[in-house]
């Protein structure tokens, strides 16, 4: 009984501390920019990469040219790849979402603005897609993942989403909305178009990447960490796809 | 259990008096929840932007603070898990912003080293109620929780401090 009292005491005593030090914090001027994603997940997206090198996938997927198997999907460059405008005048969406259940990488995260010229089923899955991601809504976007969607090079598909949220490897949902917000890229694949996001992956090297696209990638990554990535010659971190025909088809890092 | 939309308050709150009443109190939960005072102040910052963008419709919540204390919570803990992964894989911590805030006493830096080990809901109602001093039912509306199941997650966590502290007492102070 004694224990439990002091130990009582000294959760109160640092509680008491904890906050006297808080005190000490002066708020600072609120940034009303977007927020970056967190850094710390970029270490294990270079590590996957590394790994999925190391085990000897990387001769069947380097040919960048589209393979239409539901795998990483070309990452074609030049003549072939339509950019859609770095930015866009169009009002941003006001979620609808009665709150956000907030026990995900994406809780609170802006619904990202409308972009232009997506054919209207893009549209609309990169809006639900989006909606549901905000509010941490697993089911709903497992729906709309259907069954050709992929998640990694060796066959995962959605279940991994949760487990990487679940285990805090990568802010899953939270890249995902911010990679809705950059430039997306089209490219074609066996005859269908898929849109890419973000418009970076579908550059042979980062050298050829546009300014604006860059800018772009800095509201999802810091400069620091897109140096960092470099060395990998072209765009090898996270990327999602939809077809033209609004069927979600990856989300995916590595090379 | 999300915030009630539905606000009883006969005002909206302008969204700078908010942030300026409840800054130092999310900077405290977020401290004692991460290892670093600049990380804490980060994730605090980072909530409050999150409410800055929303504030239209938070604002009208009951309780707006509690929704930001949901998103720091959350963020905190996932943050903490993310770099305690990476120290794992690669033998190397995160890097937070420079602490602008005093370092805490290694008595109360051991006490949150052991709450930080605890499962997060234990962990959460510990910081939520022994640093920001809430109630049981204000607990429960920030982790979206009944009262029992706060009192049950509370009642854990001293079983399990208990044994990770046993070395503390009175005297050692």
């Amino acid at each position: 009984m004694r224990h439990m009292d002091d130990l009582e005491k000294r959760l109160h005593r640092a509680g008491d501390e904890t906050r006297r030090a808080a005190r000490q914090a002066t708020p600072p001027p609120i940034q009303s920019g977007r927020r970056s994603i967190p850094s710390g997940w970029l270490v294990f997206a270079g590590a996957f990469a590394l790994v999925v090198l190391s085990i000897g996938i990387l001769p069947v997927l380097t040919s960048r040219t589209g393979n239409g198997d539901g795998t990483l999907p070309s990452t074609v460059a030049g003549p072939s790849s339509t950019l859609a405008p770095a930015s866009t005048t169009v009002p941003p969406v006001t979620s609808t979402a009665p709150a956000i259940a907030s026990d995900c990488s994406a809780a609170g995260m802006e619904m990202p603005a409308e972009q232009e010229g997506l054919p209207s089923p893009v549209a609309e899955m990169r809006r639900a897609m989006a909606s549901a991601a905000i509010v941490c809504d697993f089911e709903t976007l497992e729906s709309l993942a259907g069954p050709d969607m992929r998640t990694d090079f060796t066959g995962g598909r959605f279940e991994n989403i949760p487990m990487w949220e679940e285990d805090d490897l990568y802010p899953a949902l939270a890249l995902l909305v911010g990679l809705f917000d950059t430039p997306y890229a089209t490219q074609e694949v066996d005859g269908d178009t898929w849109y890419v996001w973000p418009s970076a992956f579908v550059y042979e090297t980062w050298d050829d990447i546009p300014e604006a696209d860059l800018d772009a990638l800095l509201t999802v990554y810091s400069q620091e960490e897109l140096d960092q990535y470099r060395q990998f010659g072209s765009y090898a971190l996270w990327r999602t796809a939809i077809t033209e025909d609004g069927d979600w088809r990856f989300f995916i890092a590595g090379d | 259990m999300p915030p009630s939309p539905t606000n009883s308050r006969s005002e909206i709150e302008p969204f700078d008096a908010f942030y300026r009443r409840e800054y130092t109190r999310m900077v405290a939960i977020a401290r004692a929840l991460l290892r670093t005072g600049g990380a804490a102040e980060d994730v605090a910052q980072e909530s409050f932007v999150a409410a800055h963008r929303h504030w239209d419709r938070i604002s009208t919540y009951d309780d707006p603070g509690a929704w930001v204390r949901r998103v720091l919570i959350n963020r905190a803990t996932s943050i903490r898990r993310r770099r305690g992964a990476e120290q794992r894989a690669l033998g190397r911590l995160g890097q937070g912003a420079e602490d602008s805030i005093p370092e805490l006493s290694p008595q109360a830096t051991e006490v949150w080293d052991e709450v930080r080990r605890l499962p997060r809901r234990q962990a959460q109602a510990t910081v939520l109620h022994y640093v920001d001093q809430l109630t049981m039912e204000e607990i429960g509306q920030v982790l979206g929780c009944s009262t029992g199941a706060v009192k049950s997650h509370l009642h854990r966590a001293r079983a399990r401090l208990s044994t990770s502290l046993s070395g503390w007492s009175e005297e050692a102070t």
